[in-house]
C-alpha cells in the first residue's frame, strides 16, 4: 500500500502540481508540434511513458552503485545520457527483429526518446532523491503530463482553427504561442507559485 | 551569381521565414526554461550556435549514408561531446551561471533543434549549404532568445544585466515559463507581421504543420458535400442535362428483350429511347455524347444492366430445361 501510494504521488506530482512540459518547459516543442497531428498522440505518448520509466528505474538503479552515487552531478548526467542511448540501441534492435514494425515506427522511437522530457527525468530525480518506486511513479507521470499537455494545446488548436477574428499576424503559431502561455499559467496556479508578488 | 542567390535564399529562409523558434516552435524547452535574464540569454545562444553549426557540419560531412535511426543516436553523441566540455568549463569559471542552467545544460545535448536541422537540411545538402543554414538557423534563435531575456529580466526584476534600472512596477511572472511564452507569442506575431510587408510571397504557415487538423474539418466537408451531392448530373455537358428516371421492373423486361439481338454492338443507343417521360432528354445517335469515344455513365450503366439481364434470363431458361 505504501509502494503503491509513493507511486502515483510521485506520478501525480510531475503530472499535475509540477506539470513538467507547463512548469519546467520539458518537452515542449514535442508536445506543442504533436498537438497538431493528434493521430500521433497514442503511439508517441507509449513511447514516451516508456522511455522515461525505463530510464528513470534504470537510472536511479545505477545510483545505487556507491561508485557512481558519489560522482558529481555532471558525471551524473553524462551517465544517464549513456544509459538513454543504450536503451535505445535496445529499442531499435528489437524494432529492427520483429518484422512488422513500420519505419514510421522506427522514426518515433528516435523522437520520443531524444526528447528534453525523457532525459529531463533521471535528473530531476537525482535532484529530488527519489527512490526506485517513486522514480518509476515521476516516469510514468511524465507520459501522462505529455498526454495532458497535448490534449489541451490539440483542443485549443482545433478551437484557434475555427475563430475567424483573430489577426492574419496573430493567426497560427502566435496564436499558439499564446494559448500555450495561458495553460502554462493555469499550471502555475496549480503548483501554488504567486505570480504576483 | 546564382550562387550568391541561393545563399541568400538559405539565410532568409533559415533566419526568418522558417524562423526555427518562432514558427517551426522547436527547441522551446531551453528559451522558456532558462533565458529569464539577459546573461543567460546570451550564453545559450553561443552554446546553441556552437552545437548546432559542428552538429551540422558533421553530419553532413560523416552521415550521408548512415540510417535514419541511428543518425538520430548520433546527434545526441555529437552534443555530449560539445555540451559536456563546456559545462565542465562552466561549473570551474562561471558557477553561478552553471546554477542557474540547473538540469537544462546537459538537457541540450537532445536539443530538437540540432536533430530536425542535421536531418532537414545537413544530411541533404553539402557542407557549404548545411554550414549556412547553421549560421543563419542559429542567429535567428540566439536573437530571438537574447530579446526574450532582456525582456523577461527588464519587465521581471527591473535590471538589465543584473543592474537595477528602478522600473515601477515588476512583473515577476515574466521570469516563469509563462511569461516566455506569451512573450514569443508576441515575437511571433510581429515577425510575421514584417514578413507579410517585406516578402509578401512568403507563408511562414508552412514552417508549423496544422494540415492535420484542417484536413480533418475539410474531410467533414468534403463527406457532406458527397452526401448531398447527385453523381448522377455530373456531365460533360451542362446544356444538355440527363435526368435518371429509374423504371419499373415490366419496362426494364420490355426493354430488355428486343436489345437481346443487338448485344454485341457496343456503341448502342440509350435505353431511354422509348420512354415517354416529358422530362427525359432522350439521348439520340445525333448527339454529340452518343459518339464513339463520348460514352457517357448512362451507356455504360443500360449496357451493365442489360448484361445482367440477359444472364438471368439465360440461368431461367437453364433451370428449366
Amino acid at each position: 500500500m505504501n509502494i503503491f501510494l509513493n507511486l502515483l504521488s510521485a506520478a501525480l506530482y510531475v503530472m499535475l502540481f509540477q506539470n513538467l512540459i507547463f512548469n519546467g518547459g520539458y518537452g515542449l516543442s514535442e508536445a506543442v508540434r504533436m498537438s497538431a497531428k493528434p493521430r500521433q498522440l497514442l503511439p508517441m505518448a507509449v513511447f514516451i511513458t516508456l522511455f522515461s520509466t525505463v530510464i528513470s528505474a534504470l537510472c536511479v538503479l545505477i545510483d545505487l552503485f556507491p561508485l557512481i552515487h558519489n560522482l558529481n552531478e555532471i558525471y551524473h548526467a553524462l551517465i544517464y545520457v549513456g544509459i538513454l542511448l543504450v536503451v535505445y540501441i535496445i529499442a531499435m534492435i528489437i524494432a529492427n527483429i520483429i518484422p512488422k514494425v513500420q519505419p514510421a515506427t522506427k522514426r518515433r522511437i528516435g523522437i520520443a526518446a531524444f526528447n528534453t522530457l525523457v532525459l529531463a527525468m533521471p535528473l530531476i530525480n537525482y535532484r529530488s532523491a527519489f527512490n526506485v518506486v517513486e522514480s518509476i511513479g515521476a516516469g510514468l507521470g511524465a507520459g501522462l503530463a505529455y498526454i495532458i499537455a497535448v490534449i489541451l494545446i490539440n483542443s485549443g488548436l482545433k478551437k484557434l482553427d475555427t475563430i475567424t477574428t483573430i489577426s492574419k499576424a496573430f493567426k497560427g503559431t502566435p496564436a499558439i504561442f499564446i494559448y500555450t502561455s495561458l495553460l502554462s499559467l493555469a499550471f502555475t496556479g496549480i503548483s501554488g507559485t504567486s505570480v504576483f508578488i | 551569381m546564382s550562387n550568391k542567390n541561393h545563399t541568400l535564399k538559405t539565410i532568409r529562409n533559415s533566419a526568418i521565414i522558417k524562423n526555427p523558434i518562432l514558427f517551426e516552435a522547436i527547441g522551446l524547452c531551453p528559451v522558456v526554461a532558462i533565458a529569464f535574464s539577459l546573461k543567460l540569454a546570451i550564453f545559450l545562444a553561443v552554446v546553441t550556435a556552437v552545437e548546432l553549426i559542428v552538429c551540422e557540419v558533421l553530419a553532413s560531412k560523416f552521415l550521408k549514408n548512415v540510417r535514419r535511426y541511428w543518425r538520430v543516436a548520433l546527434y545526441t553523441v555529437f552534443g555530449v561531446a560539445i555540451i559536456f566540455p563546456i559545462m565542465y568549463g562552466v561549473d570551474k569559471l562561471f558557477p553561478d551561471i552553471s546554477a542557474n542552467f540547473g538540469v537544462y545544460l546537459p538537457l541540450m545535448t537532445v536539443n530538437s533543434l540540432i536533430a530536425l536541422h542535421c536531418e532537414r537540411v545537413a544530411v541533404k545538402n553539402d557542407v557549404k549549404t548545411s554550414f549556412i543554414d547553421a549560421v543563419s538557423s542559429s542567429l535567428s534563435y540566439g536573437a530571438v532568445a537574447i530579446i526574450t531575456g532582456f525582456v523577461r529580466e527588464l519587465l521581471g526584476n527591473g535590471t538589465i544585466l543584473g543592474y537595477d534600472i528602478n522600473i515601477p512596477i515588476k512583473l515577476p511572472a515574466f521570469l516563469m515559463p509563462f511569461g516566455g511564452l506569451l512573450l514569443m507569442g508576441f515575437f511571433a506575431a510581429a515577425l510575421k507581421a514584417f514578413i507579410g510587408v517585406k516578402y509578401p510571397e512568403a507563408n511562414p504557415n508552412k514552417a508549423f504543420d496544422t494540415s492535420e487538423i484542417r484536413r480533418s474539418l475539410r474531410d467533414k466537408f468534403v463527406e457532406l458535400m458527397k452526401d448531398d451531392f447527385n453523381p448522377y448530373g455530373d456531365t460533360a455537358e451542362e446544356d444538355n442535362i440527363k435526368i435518371y428516371v429509374p423504371k419499373s421492373k415490366e419496362e426494364k423486361e420490355k426493354k430488355v428483350k428486343p436489345k437481346k439481338e443487338k448485344k454485341s454492338k457496343r456503341n448502342r443507343k440509350s435505353v431511354n429511347e422509348n420512354t415517354s417521360s416529358p422530362e427525359t432528354t432522350v439521348v439520340t445517335e445525333e448527339t454529340p455524347v452518343e459518339q464513339e469515344g463520348n460514352r457517357t455513365y448512362m451507356d455504360d450503366f443500360s449496357d451493365m444492366l442489360s448484361d445482367l439481364q440477359e444472364y438471368k434470363n439465360k440461368n431461367d431458361g437453364g433451370g428449366k430445361k
